[in-house]
């Protein structure tokens, strides 16, 4: 395999990635079928029919998620231009932007930024990657009540303790968990948790690169910068976008850390959809309110089509099939 | 091909694996075996009670029981949708609104198996009351593990201030503030988690329950009610009485760190909280207790109180009603119900246990005294869409960042 | 490989003066890591006190290895990490088999479903788990099987993998899609068999994607909670994430906040060892194959 490799980088640099179709690729039919069955057979078992009643739900009053649907009371799209107009929901999917979008920009690039320096050669990379990835694999119950309790504590935080040695005083006295910070407090918190995961991305598809490249490169003589800009980025377009879709994905589902930062009853600060639509469904907080399952489906139609927007945009911005050299 | 046979008998290999790893033995199913599924978690303290008093029910009568600890949330969750898929459990619990409310077409009505046992002679009265009044005039359900939310507070900080009376109305109670302020003590503090039953008590008290829900859902936040609340609010903010971590408290910081350590004087929750600061009041720490105070003109006054309990209720479709009711009479009368109390600081269901620990023993008479009920935080939570925006701005109200004038203002804005 | 050349590389000062600022910068955020867990595990063996003190780390009072004892009590805390383990392993196993081939298959070739089927799988992650457990709940709570352990076992291993194939299908498009098909022309050149070129060849060329798939999606399952918090009926079927979620909570309802620190450590140690481990077997054992 090793001679494959170089036999790869060789073809690579002859014919260029931006192949399509292929002489053999044709005619496999059978390949097709017999490859993508399973697979698909078991998302049409699992997801299907949830997905269709939920999208049949969106247009109904309901008020327990497994009510029989004689139970159900057509409203049309009552329940969407309830979402509209209630101004809490539009909180929290302003939230959920938030979150998404500088979060966003935060995570990739301080993950890609870890996942070069653990692939440009230093020691004890395997440690570094275990270390960063950790956060990880605690459950976040445990994570945000570290946060909460040790690093933004107004008396003992680890915040307001590095603050005050390095006579920051006017740092050290903001209160991190007040209606003002609080978003902010939840973002980074959150953030930590999860560069660790777009690291172990990012460096997965770095890794694929050959050696070889940069060993090309570095005789013609490229820097690292120059390799990073001209090699490694372009070649990285594939896990970007897959970066972007996992973020978003996740970003969608954001519930736990917005319910730990605000136990009991939600907060205006915290609140996402996802938090917005386990109200509807399950009632909020200890009072026993009014529930409505078709809203919350309406959420759940309204948060698939977000991510199915941003993988589309992602498909026409990053085509993975044409890499430039 | 051949390597797609390989995974095909990979995959089969693996579920059946999978599937074999355990005897095939049914789990519950068995006809003559009760399922409960429990509101608690396994390792805290009334799930063990629980645990043991079942244990202790099927070696005296031979009934087996399938316990389930699902915990506030998986019952929550799981439960109506286990019943709506037919799924056999006879017994669940869950706060008293909540079962009555949501699970109550479920629920086997118990008039009659309670008068054959005689059930209320030992029962508090009161508490059958809430549960017949959740029920719609009937009893569906057991009350066990009753709670009261009032103010708590720190004896030794009384005394230390010169404190001899607890506050019964608003003046006393402002002038309670300022003597603990006076002697150098914060008098108040409150985490975010309970801030809406602050704004609800004190609404409640001015125009009762019935009227505190129609100001949160109709969005009626131009009532005078609402100013006259949120100026006895800023007052108290202005004067200096709420902690300065009012604004910035996440749960617990502010029962742990200020009641508990003896920095703030009084803090408005429920009788469970003793229990939960225990750790860090340490067994020296003197409680206290008082009903929120009466307001000048108010609708009510300290004889109605935010009480409840957890509550049993059966399945109606069950075939066991008899044992199961036998269960929950044996969980709540008698030697279980009072080591269900002791273990969990918690308040006895039986009212022959007349011993209450020592720690919520404060609360006993503002329970006796409380002949009206009302729900959780007195209403003020009945829109989901509001709570959010109550909480935060309540909370700025409290911490002195916005005067009465802009809480309401806000308010109606928001409710537009 | 690449890895294992400069794992044995002599030192060299001016190359290892050059990645300084990249040392720093991981170091910055490694330390700030470890002070954070440090923290927790130091708070475990803490008093509840103490920590809302702020002398969490002080240990004035000594060690409280009781906390531990706490947290563990009763529970059935080696069946509960027994059946996290037959889910995870299995689950996993079965998404791969199933995954990659799909993967490869959508990410080589062009035919009409193609779009459809990757717009699906991602639309479907962006749907709620709420909203497609609870349907299905309400269907296979009506077949009545969920009594039976070895079929209750069974649902919840089908439910895991089909619930993450789609996440998994869609991270592996890209590995395939990003290696060279020239492999594909010189393998046919060769004459063999495109099913048995993708399992020879492409499987183990895509190796990084699958392993780090893998750990996610074995990480996923290890501390699902919504699944099997509906569907794990009895103790017996009970994962980790229930079973010592409830131990959380517990510790947490009774004010004892040490002793959830402690539930956390519990909860987890076996699971950053498992990740160690597999992450390293893994690893060596496919960089290992592709040599041979």
């Amino acid at each position: 395999m090793a001679g494959g490799l170089r036999q790869r980088s060789v073809a690579i640099r002859r014919y260029g990635i931006t192949y399509k179709g292929g002489i053999y690729l044709k005619k496999n039919k059978t390949m097709i079928v017999v490859f993508l069955t399973p697979a698909v057979l078991l998302f049409l078992g699992i997801f299907l029919y949830p997905i269709i009643r939920t999208v049949i739900m969106s247009f109904f009053k309901i008020d327990g998620v497994t009510d029989s649907m004689d139970l159900w009371k057509f409203v049309g799209f009552g329940n969407y231009t309830k979402l509209m107009s209630t101004s809490l929901f539009k909180t929290s999917f302003f939230n959920l932007f938030r979150i998404w979008l500088i979060g966003g920009l935060v995570v990739m690039s301080l993950s890609l930024l870890f996942a070069v320096i653990l692939t440009s050669g230093i020691r004890g990379k395997k440690f570094f990657r275990a270390i960063i990835y950790m956060p990880n694999i605690v459950s976040a119950v445990a994570l945000a009540t570290m946060w909460l309790q040790y690093v933004y504590s107004p008396r003992y935080g680890l915040l307001k303790d590095l603050f005050t040695a390095l006579h920051l005083d006017n740092l050290a006295k903001i209160q991190f968990l007040d209606n003002d910070h609080k978003f902010w407090a939840l973002l980074f918190a959150y953030c930590f948790g999860m560069v660790g995961y777009h690291m172990l991305i990012w460096l997965s598809g770095i890794e694929r690169i050959s050696p070889e490249y940069y060993e090309a490169a570095t005789i013609d003589g490229a820097t690292k910068p120059a390799q990073f800009r001209y090699m490694t980025l372009p070649l990285l377009k594939g896990v970007f976008k897959t970066n972007i879709t996992m973020w978003s994905v996740s970003s969608v589902g954001f519930f736990v850390w917005s319910q730990l930062f605000s136990t009991v009853t939600a907060d205006t600060q915290t609140i996402t959809p996802y938090v917005y639509m386990y109200m509807q469904i399950f009632g909020g907080g200890n009072t026993v309110t009014e529930r409505n399952a078709g809203l919350g489906a309406a959420i759940g139609v309204l948060l698939s089509v977000c991510v199915v927007i941003v993988f589309t945009i992602c498909n026409r911005v990053i085509k993975d099939d044409d890499l430039e050299f | 091909m051949g390597m797609k046979k390989k995974m095909l008998s990979a995959t089969l290999c693996a579920v059946m694996v999978g599937s074999l790893a355990a005897p095939a033995f049914t789990v519950q199913a068995a006809d003559d075996t009760l399922v409960y599924w429990s509101m608690w978690e396994a390792t805290e303290p009334q799930g063990q009670v629980i645990q043991e008093a079942v244990d202790a029910y099927t070696e005296q009568t031979g009934v087996k029981v399938d316990l389930q600890f699902k915990g506030r949330t998986g019952n929550r969750e799981a439960l109506q949708p286990a019943l709506d898929g037919g799924t056999q459990i006879d017994i669940f619990d869950e706060d008293i609104d909540r079962v009555n409310g949501m699970y109550g077409k479920y629920l086997l009505d118990l008039e009659d198996l309670a008068k054959d046992n005689d059930y209320e002679a030992t029962a508090n009265a009161g508490l059958m009351a809430a549960c017949r009044d959740a029920g719609g005039g009937t009893l569906k359900t057991i009350p066990y593990q009753p709670n009261v939310f009032a103010f708590f507070y720190n004896k030794d900080l009384f005394e230390q201030a010169g404190i001899t009376e607890e506050p019964k109305t608003w003046d006393e109670f402002k002038d309670v503030c300022q003597k603990l302020k006076d002697a150098g003590i914060t008098p108040m503090t409150m985490d975010d988690a309970y801030a809406t039953c602050v704004i609800g008590y004190h609404l409640a008290r001015l125009v009762g329950e019935d009227k505190v829900k129609e100001i949160v859902t109709e969005g009626e936040w131009d009532d005078p009610a609402v100013l006259q609340m949120a100026q006895d609010i800023e007052e108290l903010a202005s004067n200096g009485y709420y902690s300065e971590m009012v604004g910035s408290n996440v749960w617990p910081a502010g029962q742990n760190t200020e009641l508990a350590l003896g920095t703030a004087a009084m803090y408005l929750n429920g009788s469970w909280l003793p229990n939960e600061v225990k750790e860090m009041a340490g067994p020296d720490f003197h409680w206290g207790c008082f009903a929120y105070p009466a307001l000048t003109d108010g609708a009510n006054g300290i004889e109605t109180n935010n009480f409840g309990a957890q509550v049993f209720g059966i399945n109606k479709d069950t075939k066991l009603a008899k044992e199961a009711f036998d269960l929950i009479t044996f969980l709540t009368k008698g030697e279980y119900d009072q080591k269900l109390a002791d273990e969990t600081v918690g308040i006895p269901a039986d009212t022959t246990n007349t011993e209450w620990p020592a720690m919520v023993e404060c609360a006993k008479p503002v329970i006796e005294q409380s002949t009206n009920r009302f729900t959780w935080a007195c209403g003020v939570e009945s829109n989901v869409d509001m709570t959010p925006v109550i909480k935060e701005n309540f909370i700025k109200l409290m911490a002195g960042s916005i005067t009465a004038d802009e809480f309401v203002s806000t308010m109606q804005d928001a409710a537009k | 490989m690449a890895k294992e050349k400069e794992a044995r590389r002599p030192f060299n000062l001016k190359k290892e003066v050059k990645l300084l600022p990249g040392y720093i910068i991981l170091l910055l955020w490694v330390i700030f890591t470890i002070a954070l867990l440090g923290w927790v595990f130091g708070a475990s063996f803490s008093t509840t006190a103490e920590i809302f003190q702020g002398k969490a780390l002080k240990f004035e009072s000594g060690l409280h290895f009781e906390n531990y004892a706490k947290a563990w009590n009763g529970a059935g805390v080696a069946g509960f990490f027994g059946n996290s383990l037959i889910y995870s392993v299995i689950s996993c196993t079965i998404l791969i088999l199933v995954c990659a081939p799909a993967a490869y298959v959508l990410s080589r070739f062009d035919f009409i479903a193609n779009k459809f089927i990757q717009t699906s799988f991602v639309s479907a992650m962006g749907v709620p788990a709420i909203m497609v457990v609870l349907p299905l709940f309400s269907i296979i709570s009506g077949m009545g099987i969920l009594n039976n352990v070895a079929a209750g076992r069974t649902v919840l291993i089908i439910l895991y993998v089909g619930i993450n194939v789609p996440y998994t299908t869609i991270f592996l498009l890209t590995f395939f899609s990003n290696i060279s098909r020239t492999y594909e022309e010189a393998a046919a050149i060769d004459g063999c068999p495109p099913m048995r070129t993708f399992w020879k060849i492409m499987f183990p060329m895509a190796q990084s994607g699958i392993v780090t798939v893998t750990i996610f999606n074995f990480i996923n399952i290890w501390n699902e909670y919504f699944l099997s918090l509906i569907f794990a009926s009895s103790d017996k079927l009970k994962p980790v994430a229930p079973g010592l979620y409830g131990m959380i909570n517990s510790m947490k309802y009774t004010g004892d906040w040490a002793g959830m620190f402690a539930a956390v450590i519990i909860v987890f140690l076996p699971t950053f060892i498992l990740y160690i481990f597999l992450s390293e077997k893994i690893i060596g054992g496919v960089t290992g194959g592709i040599k041979g």
